[in-house]
């Protein structure tokens, strides 16, 4: 389920009317069974995926409690072949399987295993990270098990941020459950703008730039290069608005209910430097990447050229998280690259020298950096966006006649106005998670007013209907 | 608990019904209506989605629209193929020619089927239309569910009925499918957008012509085949397929429903094949593929319950279909064909009374 199907309203109705009805365990039960509902509206067979994947770290969790040694790790190693496992079969078995068929076609063997075919589940990459970060924490020592299984099944599968982040840890949300209280009127009203802003970015935005954007590089042979830069830039704006909107609602969701979600996106386009931009861009994702993988590599500890391997080691595993595909391999390599070097060039003249330049300047570098690795995501495979790349670099290529559609200024204005509203919000991020801009400050009647009028414009304004970008992760 | 219950009664649920009523106020009137639709873009300017919901809502705004001088109305529906078949101005000036007041709707929209002639029966409660004339496809019999087109045409009752609920729709369809159907804001956000946002960058213009057709020239394109026959799991070539061998199909039942609703309201309804050119009929999605139990299954369900069709049964219109140049594409008719056609249709009505009173 999407939260922008009709059904959600009523869905998320029902989850009210429990969370209203019910105190204690209780409601820690029902949250979690509303959650698995949200789950099987997608495909209800994966919700023994989810299922199994949590009794397993559960009870192996539970496990580690008194043990060193090889037993712990042994129970480690358990709990990560089979997260990994489970990621592997339903998310890469079929790229492997194609890889290894090309390689065959190439030695004139011919197709050598038979690609299985898996549907993906929905957000199997978040709630597979997320138990992985849970066992590791407990194996480290960093955390005690949860008690409650309850509590657990319900961190795995909270819906306001299952199926496409943030990716929550463990040490934060568990303790969060005994304590929470939903719909107090603060954070309600916190979340309440939270949820607004994010459904302003993903249907007003991202989902009028998606008409622009996808038939540029579904088709980009029919259009020309200044189309490819135009849809490009787009594109840049719609993954934005897309995804932080998510994020935005899922954290506005979990507000509404009486948690906190983790910030996940820090105005990620005013960065200037593409360090600052990871830090910035699905920060949860950046931050279990550098504690889970980055640093155990040995991260910038280890001289300069270990330092750019490990970045390029983990930004390929990012890359590769996010799919099963050579482009995906490659925008991670991009990233990989240009971090390694960012932290190779730290307390050199060079990187001096960046650092004195113009901040507006650093913005735009950064943001370019950034806009050439999406033509990598988005294209549909890797010769398209290579090829799409080369013809903006001025090279030949397979651009067409077909100019950008005129219609484009009204997504340019769109444009203008997430860039001031990226500035304008930029120092209230955190704020309104926490209290709120508008809604606390004014009368009663002014709120239903305000969220009203909100939600009207909202819908009356929104793009064709798009999936998330991100459920395809 | 009464607490929580206040918060989310005050700050969620009741914001969400103040945001739907408004937009009923604001929009659901005849007058924006009518603006809306007299500023909508062309058909070529927009995506699908948008084109869907921008041509069910300027049929909507043409039919909420006082019938000049009291006259009756009569209304082709069916696919693009009426869209750009019908010439309004061609049939309603042969009837001038006989003194008749009778006005013309096209109310052709695309890739209607006949499943969902039923799920618009909001659209043919004006006391004015006297008469639908139900132009159908090879393909308008079929089965599949086009999910483009549920936010602008749907109806959850009578998709019940004609049991289409069960068969076709997903969870999350029938919810989206009933909120535009409650929700005016819902069903027609996607053409007022649209409209206010060509108005805001000063691109908005009066339509040039009221139809999706270009009136102008239109070039004669020759067909020559595809190679390859679509896969049977492909949308278009199963509906051709259950449409030509299917006794009962969804679109079936949805004509059966169509004229069971037309009778209670006292609408004529005439039903005929619109004309598709012979030299498509080996396309990848016709090919090896008989229509003459399509037309028999047709003329079973219309028996007595239609007014009469024979000039614009199949053997009639045949040569419309065997004449390649009438058409502009593997499709459509163009604008030489239209006329032609036009002319059949408008001179066969005006010896049907019962769409002139």
């Amino acid at each position: 389920m999407s939260f922008l199907d009709a059904l959600f309203f009523p869905f998320l109705a029902m989850v009210l009317v429990a969370v209203v009805c019910v105190t204690g365990r209780a409601r820690v039960i029902a949250l979690t069974v509303f959650s698995y509902l949200f789950y099987a509206a997608a495909f209800p067979p994966y919700v023994f995926l989810l299922l199994g994947s949590s009794c397993l770290d559960y009870v192996l969790a539970r496990g580690m409690r008194g043990k060193r040694g090889w037993t712990r790790r042994s129970l480690l190693l358990i709990s990560l072949t089979s997260n990994l496992g489970l990621l592997a079969t339903f998310k890469y078995a079929d790229f492997l399987a194609t890889q290894i068929n090309t390689l065959g076609e190439a030695a004139g063997l011919g197709a050598l295993v038979q690609a299985p075919g898996f549907l993906l589940p929905v957000g199997i990459s978040f709630y597979t990270f997320q138990t992985l970060s849970y066992t590791i924490d407990v194996y480290r020592g960093q955390m005690r098990p949860a008690r409650d299984p309850w509590d657990f099944f319900l961190y795995v599968s909270f819906f306001p941020q299952l199926v496409a982040g943030p990716i929550i840890r463990a040490s934060h949300f568990l303790p969060q459950i005994k304590a929470h209280r939903p719909l107090v009127e603060a954070g309600t009203l916190a979340g309440i703008e939270l949820i607004l802003i994010g459904f302003f970015k993903k249907a007003v935005i991202a989902d009028n730039l998606a008409p622009f954007v996808d038939p540029v590089f579904n088709a980009p042979q029919a259009y020309s290069v200044g189309a490819y830069y135009l849809a490009t830039i787009f594109f840049s704006v719609q993954i934005y608005c897309d995804f932080s909107g998510y994020s935005d609602i899922a954290r506005g969701l979990a507000r509404v209910l009486g948690f906190h979600v983790p910030l996940n996106f820090r105005a990620p386009y005013l960065s200037g430097s593409i360090i600052t931009f990871w830090r910035r861009w699905h920060i949860s994702l950046s931050l279990w990447l550098r504690d889970y993988l980055y640093i155990p590599l040995g991260g910038n500890r280890r001289g300069r050229w270990r330092t750019l391997i490990n970045a390029l080691i983990t930004w390929i595993l990012g890359g590769l998280w996010h799919g099963a595909a050579w482009q995906f391999i490659v925008w991670g390599l991009w990233h990989g690259l240009l971090v390694g070097v960012a932290q190779t060039l730290r307390g050199t003249r060079t990187g001096g020298m960046y650092r004195r330049m113009f901040f507006p300047a650093q913005v735009l570098l950064t943001f370019v950096l950034v806009t050439i690795g999406w033509v990598f995501f988005r294209a549909p495979d890797l010769t398209t966006g290579v090829t799409m790349l080369g013809a903006m670099a001025g090279l030949p290529g397979i651009s067409g006649p077909q100019p950008a559609d005129p219609l484009a200024l009204y997504a340019l204005a769109l444009l203008g106005v997430v860039a001031m509203c990226h500035v304008a919000l930029y120092r209230q991020l955190d704020r309104i998670e926490a209290q709120g801009l508008v809604l606390q400050r004014v009368s009663v009647p002014a709120r239903i007013g305000l969220i009203s009028l909100s939600t009207f414009i909202i819908i009356l304004f929104s793009g064709p209907t798009q999936t998330f970008i991100y459920f395809q992760f | 608990m009464f607490g929580r219950a206040k918060v989310a009664g005050l700050y969620l649920f009741l914001p969400l019904v103040l945001a739907l009523m408004l937009g009923e106020v604001l929009l659901d009137n005849d007058r924006v209506m009518r603006i809306v639709a007299a500023y909508r873009p062309l058909a070529h300017e927009v995506t699908l989605p948008t084109n869907v919901v921008r041509q069910m809502q300027a049929v909507d705004a043409r039919l909420r629209e006082p019938a000049s001088n009291t006259a009756p109305r009569v209304a082709f529906i069916g696919s693009s193929s009426v869209v750009n078949g019908i010439d309004v101005d061609v049939i309603e000036s042969i009837w001038r020619a006989e003194g008749m007041k009778t006005e013309v709707v096209n109310a052709g929209m695309t890739g209607l089927v006949a499943y969902e002639l039923p799920l618009l029966k909001h659209l043919f409660g004006h006391e004015s239309l006297s008469c639908a004339v139900y132009l159908y496809n090879r393909f308008s019999f079929g089965d599949r569910f086009l999910g483009t087109v549920i936010g602008a045409r749907w109806n959850t009752v009578e998709m019940a009925r004609i049991g289409g609920l069960a068969r076709l729709a997903q969870p999350h369809h029938v919810s989206t499918g009933f909120t535009s159907e409650r929700f005016h804001v819902v069903r027609y956000g996607l053409i007022y957008r649209t409209v206010f946002a060509r108005a805001a960058l000063g691109v908005a213009r009066p339509v040039p012509y009221p139809y999706d057709f270009y009136p102008g020239s239109d070039v004669y394109l020759s067909y020559t085949g595809d190679p390859v026959q679509a896969s049977d799991t492909d949308w278009l070539r199963r509906a051709y397929v259950v449409s030509a061998q299917a006794g009962d199909s969804l679109g079936y039942r949805g004509l059966d429903r169509f004229l069971d609703i037309a009778a209670e309201r006292g609408i004529g309804v005439l039903v005929a094949p619109v004309p598709e050119p012979d030299l498509t009929r080996d396309n990848r999605y016709r090919r090896g593929l008989s229509f003459a139990q399509m037309d028999t299954r047709v003329a079973q369900i219309t028996e007595g319950r239609v007014l009469s069709d024979e000039s614009l049964a199949r053997a009639a219109i045949a040569p419309l279909e065997a004449n390649a140049r009438l058409f502009r594409d593997p499709t459509h008719l163009n604008r030489e064909g239209r006329s032609l056609y036009s002319v059949r249709l408008a001179e066969h009505l005006l010896r049907l009374p019962e769409c002139h009173s």
